[in-house]
């Protein structure tokens, strides 16, 4: 209750006091959220059927499923509120107002007792996310919003059908289960951003502040997950079909969305498509119908949360310094931002699914778990995860490379390198990063205790097959990298060091090859085609909605207002 | 219960009371009160606003005999009264379209009844008695023909402003506020009143009437797709009256829904709330701005948070959003059509609701986000915030606690 009441509450003081207190409310809204979720803990009952009624009174009763994804958004809410007060500083407004209805609203879908508490709470999200997105009012933003608001307002409305459905229908024969089974994977797949319905998430991630774009693919896409974890696995447990679809429109989702990742040039628009792709991973590990792969899905729930949310902080004190986004124009910050170097270079390796770091861990267990299904099927999402681990590995090389390595082209207006080293920024990204490399280091510090009692309780005891003592690997590793440092250490006596020439010319700012260059040979190669149309929104489904909707509303209007113009 | 037997042509012409026509009457009523409480300040200057109250008066009277009528003949009677006083509401101020409108109401409002009194007519050729009493107690129920049937609906129909007869609601939104506020919330009742009182009980409608469920169907998205273009506040809301009505009008034509009836009542209810709620709000800012196109008004949050607040209580209630009252209408006509397994039902209940929600927060965006740009002129009348703020109030209160409204049935 405190979870979801205490944001509430301070989100309504943080509206009405004025000035300086406003962020300090905010800031203690938002930890009344993590330590809420936190004490959820003590009272919590297995997770089982009877969680989420279909009566439709009020009522908050979470599991441990629920308490795994409460902890997690309290836990970036927090961070994220934190990181706020340097990033939006003057011009906050009404902004920690809805940033805590957000937080709260997050909080009370994962709570929820039944599905029409959820629902209530979804839609409150929706709305709340929609003013933070279009929180800085510009044109841009503004269509974003619109966007993010039709799909995935109205697309959730579908589930209301599912959820009336379960409550009233006197039977379940096969076609309305399979209409429900479908209601409801409409309306998570458009907030957790499934191929077809993903169209929103490159605009509104972009058109956000930062740390609300850190909240949105942290956390708010993972609410989404939740529901479809939810109804799936005790609800309608799914047969090889749906199974097959599920894991297909995962497979669909990893590619597409690394696919259109390489060929961005907007920080936070790739980033948006890596969360896309990321979420495939996710998919296609719940969609196995297995408990090995339902324990990679929530573990990659918990560690893109974290990778991604630091990712989009990254992003923040990026564009904060260089008032920028655009790859092209940024270069050689390594000097200026040291932290910030670190922290992406953890975040980086972590989503490219490098051990030691987190993202490899529960790609693992996922990647484990479709080795043991053996089927077919199986193997060929399992070949398209892998090809998508590696192309997310290409991807990101080009934003290390190009934002951190190179020249340093100063902007006309950089703020002072400094605002890293502030306690706002600095700790987010620091406390983030360790997380990452704890939790890739020793993933049983939640697999054992928090995970697996969730899968265990629906598929009986699962085994980690393949689980490698990382502690050790990581170990020699570290030792690796030390005599890797010292050798260069002691041999850098010997290496000449000269200025850059390009043709014989001292290479100026103005020579300089942005790292988006090198994947020229992509955006042109087969896949050019694809590109241009993706480019144009030939394969939004929101721009042939749109179409759709003006064809009947002009009709319309024409049939009924008797007017032949 | 029958009060004031009055026997003329040696038939009865009794009223009578049910329970539906009693919380009918009582809604009409209280919802009649507050437009009128409303309109007080707002007709201050009008030199014709004599008018606007007999009219008012003598719709209210229609309404209410309506509700009562036991007997054909009086309930054609009142249907007429209705007809008049409806040309004469919306023509108070004798401007040059709104006596157009007026005209046109009267027509096809007229035409209806006459269709209505044929259909009236044949039944009692068959029947041999107008008394709906003696009709309900005929031995097996007393079965309706497609042309009595078809007759007496299009009656009902064209009052009830469904395409293809909705033309004189959409062209009545020339009229002020309080006038439309009436015409969209309060005389829909007396249309939905007769076709519940004749269809479900009284008379047995034929058994196959898909033609008439498609017609509505047509009606409910046609109209709601409409709104998503139409500019001026006035008709959009109007759109958004024909789409609604005609969805409750498709739940009843189903004649399954037993167990929905108390959701219809809970729907008409919101509705009613709710429309009025959202005429009466449009009525302040055009009463303030003069103007109508939501193109050129806008911004209106900064300066009018509450009435912002207002409006979106009664958006939410008419379009069903948990806890408004207009959630439980929604809630049991899904119910309906899910526990008789009508999905596809259940599905278009759910987009029409999608589209509400689409029109209406599209109005709520241009009228009261952005940018300002008509200011509003002077100070608002307490009283059009007095009456608003009892029908938004009611509408979430009622939804907060459902059951004080459901245990009535």
């Amino acid at each position: 209750m405190i979870a979801i009441f205490g944001p509430f509450i301070f989100a309504f003081l943080a509206a009405v006091m004025p000035g300086k207190t406003k962020k300090y409310l905010a800031l203690a809204g938002s930890l009344a959220a993590f330590l809420g979720a936190l004490s959820c803990g003590s009272f919590l009952v297995p997770f089982k059927i009877s969680v989420l009624g279909t009566s439709s009174a009020f009522s908050i009763n979470p599991d441990n499923l629920s308490f795994i994804f409460a902890t997690l958004i309290g836990l970036l809410a927090f961070l994220a509120t934190f990181f706020s007060f340097d990033y939006i500083k003057e011009r906050e407004g009404y902004y920690y107002g809805f940033l805590l209805t957000f937080i709260g609203a997050m909080e009370g879908a994962v709570l929820a007792g039944n599905f029409l508490t959820l629902f209530f709470f979804w839609e409150l999200m929706t709305a709340a996310s929609y003013f933070l997105i279009i929180f800085d009012r510009t044109k841009q933003a503004e269509s974003a919003g619109k966007k993010y608001f039709l799909m995935t307002g109205l697309l959730s409305l579908v589930m209301l059908f599912s959820i009336f459905g379960l409550r009233f229908a006197p039977t379940i024969s096969p076609t309305t289960y399979n209409l429900f089974l479908l209601g409801f994977l409409i309306a998570a797949g458009v907030k957790a951003g499934i191929v077809p319905l993903h169209s929103w998430l490159p605009e509104a991630h972009p058109a956000a502040p930062s740390p609300v774009s850190a909240l949105l693919s942290g956390v708010m896409i993972k609410v989404g997950i939740y529901l479809l974890i939810r109804v799936l696995y005790p609800l309608l447990m799914p047969g090889p079909n749906w199974q097959f679809i599920i894991s297909f429109l995962g497979a669909v989702t990893i590619l597409v969305g690394v696919i259109n990742a390489l060929a961005q040039h907007d920080l936070k628009r790739l980033l948006a498509f890596h969360s896309i792709s990321q979420v495939g991973y996710i998919i296609l590990g719940i969609g196995c119908g297995t408990g090995l792969g339902l324990a990679g899905g929530i573990f990659h729930v918990i560690n893109h949360a974290l990778f991604k949310g630091l990712l989009f902080l990254i992003s923040g004190v990026i564009l904060t310094v260089y008032g920028t986004r655009d790859l092209d124009k940024i270069s050689g910050l390594f000097r200026k931002l040291p932290l910030t170097f670190a922290a992406c270079l953890v975040a980086s390796l972590s989503i490219s699914g490098i051990p030691p770091f987190n993202g490899f861990a529960s790609k693992w267990i996922i990647y484990q778990a479709l080795i043991a299904k053996a089927t077919p099927g199986a193997y060929f999402f399992l070949a398209a995860a892998m090809f998508g681990s590696a192309l997310t590995l290409a991807s990101f090389l080009k934003v290390l490379a190009g934002i951190f390595f190179g020249n340093f082209r100063a902007p006309k207006n950089l703020v002072s390198e400094k605002v890293e080293q502030g306690v706002p920024f600095g700790f987010p990204l620091a406390f983030l990063s360790l997380l990452c490399i704890v939790l890739g280091i020793w993933p049983n510090l939640v697999l054992k205790p928090f995970i697996l009692p969730v899968v265990e309780n629906l598929f009986g005891p699962v085994t980690l097959p393949g689980l490698y003592s990382s502690s050790l690997a990581t170990g020699l590793l570290i030792i690796a990298l030390l005599l890797g440092l010292l050798l260069f250490f002691l041999l850098s006596f010997r290496v000449r060091r000269t200025e850059t020439y390009i043709g014989g010319e001292e290479a100026s700012t103005e020579m300089a090859f942005p790292a988006t260059h090198f994947y020229k040979t992509i955006e042109d190669g087969p896949l050019a085609g694809y590109y241009r149309r993706e480019a144009e929104g030939k394969l939004d489904l929101y721009f042939w909605g749109a179409r759709i909707k003006n064809f009947l509303s002009l009709w319309s209007t024409r049939l009924i207002s008797f007017n032949k113009k | 219960m029958n009060l004031f037997p009055l026997t003329l042509f040696g038939e009865t012409w009794r009223f009578s009371t049910n329970s539906l026509s009693v919380f009918f009457a009582l809604t009409a009523t209280l919802v009649g009160a507050l437009t009128l409480l409303w309109s007080v300040p707002a007709l201050k200057d009008e030199p014709r606003k004599n008018g606007f109250y007999i009219f008012f008066g003598l719709l209210w009277l229609g309404i209410i005999g309506l509700l009562f009528s036991g007997h054909l003949l009086l309930i054609f009677l009142f249907w007429t009264m209705i007809a008049a006083a409806a040309r004469g509401f919306i023509g108070f101020r004798r401007t040059e379209e709104e006596t157009t409108a007026a005209k046109l109401t009267l027509r096809v409002m007229m035409a209806g009844s006459l269709l209505m009194l044929l259909g009236f007519v044949l039944v009692y050729f068959q029947a041999g008695t107008f008394d709906l009493s003696r009709l309900s107690h005929i031995p097996g129920g007393f079965k309706l023909n497609h042309l009595t049937f078809v007759l007496i609906a299009l009656g009902i129909l064209s009052a009830a402003a469904i395409f293809p007869f909705h033309a004189w609601l959409t062209k009545a939104s020339a009229a002020p506020a309080p006038v439309n506020a009436f015409l969209n919330s309060v005389v829909p009742i007396a249309g939905l009143y007769l076709f519940i009182r004749l269809f479900y009980g009284t008379l047995m409608p034929p058994d196959n009437t898909i033609y008439l469920s498609i017609l509505l169907l047509l009606s409910s998205l046609a109209a709601g797709f409409a709104a998503l273009r139409e500019n001026n506040l006035k008709r959009l809301l109007a759109y958004s009256t024909i789409g609604q009505l005609s969805l409750v009008y498709f739940a009843l034509s189903l004649f399954t829904v037993w167990s929905g009836l108390t959701g219809i009542a809970v729907f008409i209810l919101a509705h009613t709330l709710g429309k009025s709620g959202l005429f009466l709000t449009a009525g302040i800012v055009e009463n303030q701005t003069n103007e109508n196109d939501i193109r050129k008004i806008g911004g209106y949050f900064k300066s009018q948070p509450f009435l912002a607040g207002l409006f979106l209580v009664c958006a939410f209630s008419v379009i069903g959003v948990p806890p408004f009252l207009g959630f439980w209408g929604v809630d049991s006509l899904l119910e309906a059509s899910f526990v008789t397994n009508k999905l596809l039902f259940g599905f278009l209940g759910i987009t029409a609701c999608g589209l509400g929600l689409v029109y209406l927060l599209r109005a709520f965006h241009s009228v009261f986000l952005g940018q300002e740009k008509i200011l509003f002129r002077k100070e608002v009348p307490t009283l059009f915030y007095v009456s608003v703020s009892i029908l938004a109030f009611l509408s979430l209160f009622l939804g907060l606690w459902p059951n004080l409204i459901l245990r009535l049935f």
